[in-house]
């Protein structure tokens, strides 16, 4: 694997633009570049700062630099017979492990295994300012300072340049076994906010077309005994089916606009036209739907806030036109008023001249 | 004398008598407050007199006291918005206090400031099965989340040892860890959403129900941010089912360095048990003889493993771990036959620290994280100084979680103990930043280890947090002077300073 330190030449680009007020557009990979709105300024690549700095299976925690490709990290880990609790999506195959913290997108374990921003110990990061800071560590339970490296999870990389990080591992479980139920949505979705209340080694579950798959993961008879109560028919080779899900490969993500709703698990859906694909136990919908006009998109955002959640728009099957992309010029739910103010304050603290990726999560931001 | 600032029998580390700042009682506070203050709240909320607002002198960090400028009380959220903006419009500081059992004085009050505590507000709002969350007010104690959910079938994982006592809103600002949290993960874990009042009087809602929200994660922020940067009004917390079976396995050890080893062992075998605790001997002996859990007297370490889960997993992990803690040279193993036997044996380890305080009048508590590899090298660091400082240790730790708390016990009327005391728990929280851990892992830093945070970060970092706490809190009324030393203090100490965490004395001979 690419083993290159490339922070210096980081650290001073960033202090470079600071000092000239010019935009950077942070990029790994580029494998979820759609996800943002198009961040001002010149492109800074991050890949070719890359490599493991530090993995001892023993402790359970693992360094990279940002631009290390996950595939990568994902078979060294494998063959320790860890993973990543996170299971990060790398659409197009691709992906780095900077990319995943920006964005914090968690895979299909999510629920049970926890989320990009959980699994995260520790940070170096290059601030707005140009200066290379290091929060947390690689322990797993720290306290001393504000949880900045949290903080940069999912902050599609407006608060700082992520240079490198450590997360928590997980083993990789003994025995995982994978089962297929015919049923509608609606008895889908009892069975799931069933389950997801029983003590029962779940590990993923995703209701696609009338089939719910559920995943188990745990001991041998453990699981067994499990998937045997549930019923169904066990499915082989189901390992590649939840890649697909996870990196959005399965056929389901083809064709038209795609919308995620992120509700309750026990929220109802939303009543809106079009084809839905259910993961975490119901708090994670995938909506496929040629809904594009001003209206629809509004019901859209409108009804997951009343559910109790959020949306963000993955894809558009159509062009989307006109005053339906000032709608999105968020691409997310929209902040409050006084979330906004916070925002900016905390953009303010770690980039006062807004030279990091602005506009790429938020207009203001 | 000794009171207790707990109910329940919790030894406060050193005596009260130690009250140097106790003043004659002046008006510390400012005139036009009292005034605004009377027309938000009821009389009965404000407690101005020096009998009355002695309990709040301080929290379980009780070496450290200070009589508040004027305790309140509020009730209602209209209350309570009152009186952040008395205190903004009048530019008085202001202290929250949840159950006062923080261990780094972070509650600690102000000479010339307000304490708010936020006891009243301990209504569990809504528990709801389906999306298993319960929705709850700060001042609710972390048990009793877990008590009314009980008939559900859920509960709230992080259990830290003051449980009975310590408030779900001190638990968010201090990220509170427990004995579970190896498999289940810290306060910030297992919260989902969380309802903010700002010293501006806005007020944000982070997260709720779903698993994620957009915009920043303001919610992981929040959480172990010890009251810095806004006042924690609601929490909604995520529920787990609870295990079908729990089992809990005791190995005793002849030597300590071996238990540690067999921690290592049991979490590279691929199990990561529900918790994974040890306690040296002295531990064991304050414990047993406190609550009569049953612990050998006689071992140099005990290591408590719990294993969770659906009966065969948990059957098939007991046999692996009493296997590798045989391997280790475990000579004795015991296990929980029902939840009686195994809530005894949790009982020792959970009152570890109040029966440690029977031993010695006093005792100081730390609470540095190291990686689990260091084990050894802390713990043989962690003796010598002891003897050269001539002061006993009892050691109690979240070994799965790298998680010490070495208790110093000394006797605080005699002469210089207290300070050797702090100058001995200094130098140990420093070899953990020098092993790559951290000074500490989920008491937070308060006031009590703002000296060692100047070795944990550069004064770049320390000034991104200023500016951090800035955003929340422009004119810093809110907890000032807390959990973030400022940039003299740092350069008064001197020569102190690393960074990458490499101490410039990094020798155990130094000490
Ligand atoms: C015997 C004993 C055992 C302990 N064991 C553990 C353990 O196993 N694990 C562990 O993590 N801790 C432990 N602690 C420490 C302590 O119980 C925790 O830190 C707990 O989270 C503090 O809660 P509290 O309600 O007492 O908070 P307080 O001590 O009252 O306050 C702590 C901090 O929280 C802030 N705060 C309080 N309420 C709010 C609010 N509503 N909004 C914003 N800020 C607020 C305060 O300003 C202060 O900075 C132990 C303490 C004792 C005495």
């Amino acid at each position: 694997m690419l083993d290159s330190d490339d922070s210096l030449r980081l650290i001073s680009a960033v202090g470079y633009a600071y000092a000239n007020k010019q935009g950077l557009s942070l990029c790994g990979s580029g494998s979820k570049n759609f996800l943002g709105g198009k961040a001002q300024g010149d492109i800074l690549s991050l890949t070719e700062h890359s490599g493991i700095i530090d993995y001892q299976p023993g402790e359970l925690v693992l360094t990279a630099r940002a631009g290390t490709r996950l595939d990568a990290i994902v078979a060294l880990l494998k063959d320790n017979g860890q993973q990543l609790p996170f299971d990060p999506p790398g659409y197009g195959g691709q992906g780095t492990f900077g990319g995943a913290l920006a964005t914090g997108l968690s895979g299909p374990a999510r629920v049970w295994q926890g989320s990009a921003r959980d699994a995260v110990l520790g940070m170096r990061i290059v601030n707005g300012l140009g200066q290379h800071l290091n929060f947390g560590g690689q322990v797993l339970k720290n306290v001393a300072g504000y949880d900045v490296s949290r903080l940069m999870v999912g902050a599609f990389g407006t608060l700082g340049l992520v240079l490198s990080a450590s997360v928590r591992l997980l083993p990789l479980p003994a025995y995982t076994r994978t089962v297929r139920l015919e049923m509608n949505m609606r008895q889908a979705h009892a069975l799931t906010v069933k389950l997801l209340r029983s003590p029962v080694p779940l590990s993923a579950t995703c209701l696609v077309e009338n089939s719910l798959y559920l995943r188990f993961s745990g001991s041998e008879a453990g699981v067994s005994t499990a998937a045997n109560q549930t019923g169904g028919e066990t499915v082989p080779g189901a390992e590649y089916f939840w890649d697909q899900i996870r990196d959005h490969k399965h056929a389901f993500f083809t064709g038209e606009g795609l919308w995620r709703f992120s509700l309750p698990p026990a929220a109802d859906y939303p009543e809106i036209g079009g084809e839905w694909l259910t993961e975490w136990a119901g708090a994670q919908r995938w909506l496929k739907t040629g809904a594009s006009s001003k209206k629809e998109v509004q019901m859209m955002f409108d009804s997951a806030e009343a559910l109790g959640g959020h949306l963000v728009y993955y894809r558009s099957g159509k062009q989307l036109s006109g005053p339906t992309e000032n709608i999105l010029l968020h691409r997310f739910s929209s902040l409050s008023p006084a979330l906004v103010k916070y925002h900016q304050n905390l953009k303010q603290a770690f980039d006062p001249a807004g030279i990091l990726n602005a506009g790429h999560m938020h207009p203001d931001i | 004398m000794r009171t207790s600032v707990l109910q329940y029998g919790i030894t406060p580390f050193c005596s009260p008598e130690i009250d140097l700042r106790l003043k004659p009682d002046p008006e510390t506070i400012s005139t036009e407050l009292l005034p605004i203050l009377k027309s938000v709240l009821p009389r009965s909320s404000i407690l101005s007199r020096r009998a009355a607002k002695k309990p709040y002198e301080t929290d379980g960090l009780t070496a450290i006291r200070q009589m508040p400028g004027i305790v309140v009380l509020p009730e209602t959220q209209k209350q309570l918005k009152g009186v952040l903006s008395a205190c903004r419009a009048t530019n008085t500081p202001l202290v929250l206090r949840g159950a006062g059992t923080g261990l780094s004085g972070g509650a600690r009050p102000l000479e010339e400031g307000v304490l708010l505590v936020m006891s009243k507000f301990n209504r569990i709002l809504e528990i709801d099965q389906d999306n298993c969350t319960a929705r709850v007010e700060p001042g609710v104690r972390n048990l009793a989340i877990s008590e009314a959910c009980a008939k559900h079938g859920l509960y709230y994982a992080p259990d830290p040892s003051s449980q009975i006592a310590c408030s779900i809103g001190g638990n968010i600002a201090e990220n509170a860890g427990g004995v579970h949290c190896l498999k289940y993960g810290l306060t910030v874990h297992n919260v989902i959403g969380l309802k903010i009042l700002t010293i501006d009087g806005d007020q944000l809602e982070l997260g709720g129900k779903a698993f994620d929200s957009p915009g920043f994660d303001l919610l992981a922020l929040f959480c172990g941010s010890e009251g810095m940067l806004g006042v924690v009004t609601e929490i909604t917390v995520r529920l787990l089912p609870i295990p079908s079976v729990k089992r809990l396995l005791l190995g005793a050890f002849s030597d300590i360095e071996r238990a540690g080893d067999s921690v290592g062992g049991i979490i590279s075998a691929g199990i990561i048990p529900a918790g994974l605790e040890m306690m040296d001997k002295l531990a064991v002996q304050a414990a047993e003889e406190f609550v009569h859990a049953g612990y050998p007297l006689d071992a140099a370490a005990i290591l408590l493993c719990e294993l969770d889960g659906s009966a065969e997993d948990v059957e098939a992990e007991s046999a692996e771990v009493r296997q590798l803690m045989q391997h280790h040279g475990a000579y004795e193993i015991r296990e929980s036959k029902d939840e009686i036997e195994r809530e005894l044996m949790w009982k020792g380890r959970k009152s570890a620290f109040p029966a440690v305080g029977r031993i010695q009048p006093d005792y100081y508590c730390m609470d540095g994280t190291i990686p689990r590899s260091a084990l050894g090298r802390v713990l043989g660091v962690i003796g010598a100084l002891s003897e050269k400082y001539n002061l006993q240790v009892a050691n109690v730790f979240h070994a799965g979680d790298g998680n010490l708390h070495p208790l110093i016990l000394y006797n605080a009327s005699i002469d210089g103990q207290l300070q050797a005391a702090e100058e001995m728990g200094g130098k140990i929280l420093e070899y953990c930043v020098a092993v790559g851990g951290t000074i500490t892992g989920e008491h937070g830093v308060g006031i009590e280890k703002l000296d060692q945070m100047c070795v944990q970060f550069s004064s770049e970092e320390l000034t991104q947090f200023f500016s951090l706490k800035k955003a929340f809190d422009s004119e810093s009324l809110m907890n000032p002077g807390k959990a973030i030393p400022t940039l003299n203090r740092c350069s008064e100490l001197g020569g102190m300073h690393v960074h990458e965490g490499v101490l410039p004395f990094p020798e155990l001979d130094r000490f």
